[in-house]
């Protein structure tokens, strides 16, 4: 299946798109929530939220920082939302992560509010000491998490830095290695 | 950084309104903002005044359970200085906030079982904001909750256009700017964009970055409305508001409802179901 978002970020479906740069684009939704509905994701395909590397994100939410105090200067609207629905079960439809950026009036009508839900105190205590303890592993790697992208662009990087003699005595290696193989063969 | 604000206090009698109006015209901007600090729930929860369930705590956040949840689970972010609307907030601080709340996330989809999670922002009263301070929701998700129930409906094209014209004017040469990245580089990486394809988009933003400073101005004067609104909404519902939006009704005119559209979603989340699950082992 085609994603929508990577075919826009490449340019081959028409999208309405309002901001790009290197990293991510930012489309005005066709079919939107309230008027001036603007999303914005990374040109690279991340199905959640939890694939994409923490700079990634750190630069993205900022972007959308931007853009929601662009949408309230230009389009008078009183707020925003900004969400992030991520997997299914919260209602993601399309699969490349992606921040929804809504304007919103009064009365235009929608109901994003929860009733608060009464919940035994074993239930919040469970809930508590489960993300505490994951609270507690991933305080030291918040920031740092480069996911698996940027480990492979650093690979490429040390590749490209590599001198055509070295490239040549890797050959040379690589066909020792292979002469050897070959001697070893009874 | 915060605005004086009168009559900001509508449980206070009318002795009481008077006399801290008199203190606020007194005090120092720096003065004001400590004693929005001083009132303020989530900094005395941040301060440890309040007791709370603090699942995570860094230099610049801290993450709460939420006391009335949406959901089991559902976790309040924030930072620990005071700011009321996210434009306010920092770069740095802001990404540093949406960084744990991935993470956050992450640990909701290993290890409390559901099926996604939602991060929510509400910016201002009229989005559903109620408390004065900028919090992050991480809510964990499952697929009959019905939470943040959200339809799309088709927009007038014609509206469409003229909004996304205002908006890439707005944006010109503003949103550019990348914390992380020295700006010699960033142009590098300009030309070379310019050399693949000349997009419109580009062209426009190059025109409008010319009169970024007065942008600037603007921006600053965009957020005090805000956080006028913000605060009045908040105390003085009565108040009617200048609608600038005779568009907004136009975009009610076109409710045609899209329930066509749904049999497509559901083909859609079939796919990603299996891209989710995979990914669920990976956590494992």
């Amino acid at each position: 299946m085609k994603c929508e978002y990577c075919e826009i970020a490449k340019g081959k479906l028409q999208g309405e798109k309002i901001y790009e740069d290197k990293k991510i684009v930012a489309i005005l939704k066709e079919t939107a929530v309230t008027h001036g509905h603007v999303v914005v994701f990374p040109k690279k395909h991340y199905v959640i939220m939890e694939m994409v590397p923490d700079s990634l994100i750190n630069y993205i939410f900022n972007v959308a920082n931007k853009l929601s105090v662009a949408i309230f200067e230009s389009l008078g609207v009183q707020g925003t939302n900004i969400i992030v629905q991520n997997g299914t079960g919260a209602g993601q439809k399309t699969p490349h992560f992606s921040v929804e950026i809504i304007p919103r009036r009064e009365e235009d009508g929608l109901q994003l509010d929860w009733k608060p839900k009464q919940l035994l105190e074993e239930e919040m205590d469970l809930a508590f000491t489960t993300l505490k303890g994951e609270g507690n592993k991933f305080s030291e790697i918040v920031g740092k998490d480069q996911g698996q992208d940027q480990e492979e662009e650093k690979e490429v990087v040390i590749d490209d830095a590599k001198t055509d003699t070295e490239a040549v005595l890797e050959k040379k290696d690589e066909e020792n290695y292979l002469l050897k193989s070959l001697n070893k063969i009874p | 950084m915060e605005q004086p604000v009168e009559g900001q206090q509508p449980q206070m009698t009318e002795e009481q309104r008077k006399e801290l109006e008199e203190k606020l015209k007194d005090m120092s901007p720096e003065e004001i903002a400590e004693l929005q600090k001083q009132q303020c729930i989530f900094c005395q929860i941040v301060s440890g005044k309040i007791p709370s369930k603090k699942i995570y705590e860094d230099d610049i956040c801290v993450a709460v359970l939420d006391i009335n949840p949406a959901t089991i689970g559902h976790v309040l972010l924030m930072p620990k200085e005071h700011y009321m609307i996210m434009p306010q907030v920092p770069e740095n601080i802001l990404g540093h906030v949406f960084m744990v709340a991935k993470h956050i996330s992450q640990a909701m989809l290993r290890k409390l079982k559901v099926e996604g999670t939602s991060v929510f922002v509400a910016n201002g009263f009229v989005a559903g904001q109620k408390a004065q301070h900028f919090l992050v929701h991480v809510i964990p998700r499952k697929g009959n909750d019905g939470l943040l129930n959200i339809h799309e409906k088709l927009v007038d094209k014609e509206l469409l256009d003229k909004t996304r014209n205002v908006l890439i004017d707005k944006l010109g040469g503003k949103v550019k700017e990348d914390p992380k990245k020295p700006k010699v580089e960033e142009k590098q990486e300009e030309k070379v964009v310019e050399k693949e394809e000349e997009r419109e988009v580009k062209e426009v933003e190059k025109q409008v970055e010319e009169k970024e400073e007065p942008a600037e101005k603007e921006k600053e004067e965009g957020y005090r409305e805000v956080l006028d609104r913000f605060v009045e909404e908040k105390f003085e519902p009565g108040d009617s508001k200048d609608s600038k939006d005779s568009e907004e009704e136009k975009d009610e005119d076109q409710d045609n409802s899209e329930d066509d559209k749904d049999d497509n979603k559901t083909d859609n989340e079939k796919d990603e179901a299996v891209d989710l699950d995979d990914i669920a082992n990976l956590f494992k």
